[in-house]
């Protein structure tokens, strides 16, 4: 991969400061390379309040029968993401996925052929990121193509 | 404004990426980039030396340098660098010397490969990329490329 040559670029985002750097980012590289764009937003089940439920982590009852195929939210708030930071002129599309970030983003990824992940990282702040790594790590080590993350200092994210 | 970034180098294949990486927003931002290797002193293979892990004796910091800037000006030719450039040699522990040329030669952006967690090292001890992004006080971009 020459960096002039990517061709899809696939950009997870997930609200934090990082990877709106990080879709600013892709941008820049569209600019230089004319790459397709892929805005992609990993909707996360909540979960269950009741007592097993929250116990075990899994999410409520009503969602898995009915997973939520309203994702207009979703799409709505990555276009408005992609007006407010990406290209004028850039080609762009948004995408809406849910489960578990990392596979979910990677399952993506391959769907999308894309051949660059631009992403922000969020760091180690969650005790279960010591175990199994960040999301973006969890994405670097497993996706089919080279993963760019991007890493802003705490101060400057707070 | 000119962007300084730096790209430190240390002969893999994700830090040439990298480094290509760079280049390419070189030509965006009309940024100047700042190329550090950080040697790893050679054990001596003698009996006494590899046993108190001295470095050879025919080993003095000139010539790390000197091999540094050769692997420097090497890894640039071979991606086709033509902007503004400097190189470092530095010598110390990876990380930490990589952050203090942030303050020492007024760093924007950080852009280094990444090895990642699939060695047992990264795994133990924290890859170099990883501590960095941690630590560092400017944006820190990372580049993993697949195995």
């Amino acid at each position: 991969m020459k960096p002039t040559m990517v061709q899809r670029i696939l950009v997870p985002l997930d609200g934090s400061d990082s990877a709106r750097q990080a879709l600013e980012h892709a941008s820049l590289l569209q600019r230089m390379s004319g790459a397709a764009l892929r805005l992609l937003r990993v909707k996360e089940p909540p979960s269950a309040d009741e007592h097993l439920g929250a116990m075990v982590g899994v999410p409520p009852v009503e969602m898995l029968e009915n997973p939520g195929d309203d994702d207009s939210e979703e799409r709505h708030w990555l276009a408005s993401i992609w007006h407010e930071v990406g290209n004028r002129d850039g080609e762009a599309d948004w995408h809406v996925a849910s489960g578990d970030p990392a596979p979910a983003i990677v399952e993506q990824a391959r769907e999308f052929d894309a051949d660059l992940i631009v992403m922000g990282s969020r760091g180690q702040g969650q005790f279960q990121n010591l175990i199994f790594g960040s999301v973006s790590q969890q994405v670097s080590e497993t996706a089919p193509c080279p993963v760019i993350t991007y890493h802003v200092p705490e101060t400057a994210s707070a | 404004m000119t962007q300084h970034i730096l790209v430190p180098i240390d002969g893999s294949e994700s830090a040439q990426r990298a480094l290509e990486h760079a280049c390419l927003m070189q030509r965006v931002l009309e940024a100047k980039l700042y190329l550090l290797h950080i040697p790893e002193v050679p054990q001596a293979t003698d009996y006494i030396g590899a046993r108190v892990g001295a470095p050879p004796l025919d080993y003095n910091p000139t010539k790390g340098r000197e091999e540094g800037e050769a692997l420097l000006e090497a890894a640039w030719q071979a991606a086709g660098g033509s902007g503004d450039v400097e190189y470092h040699v530095a010598e110390g522990r990876p990380a930490q010397v990589i952050v203090a040329q942030v303050e020492n030669l007024g760093i924007d952006t950080i852009v280094m490969g990444s090895r990642g967690l699939s060695d047992l090292k990264g795994l133990a001890v924290g890859s170099v990329s990883h501590k960095v992004s941690h630590v560092a006080p400017c944006p820190v971009i990372t580049l993993h490329v697949p195995d």
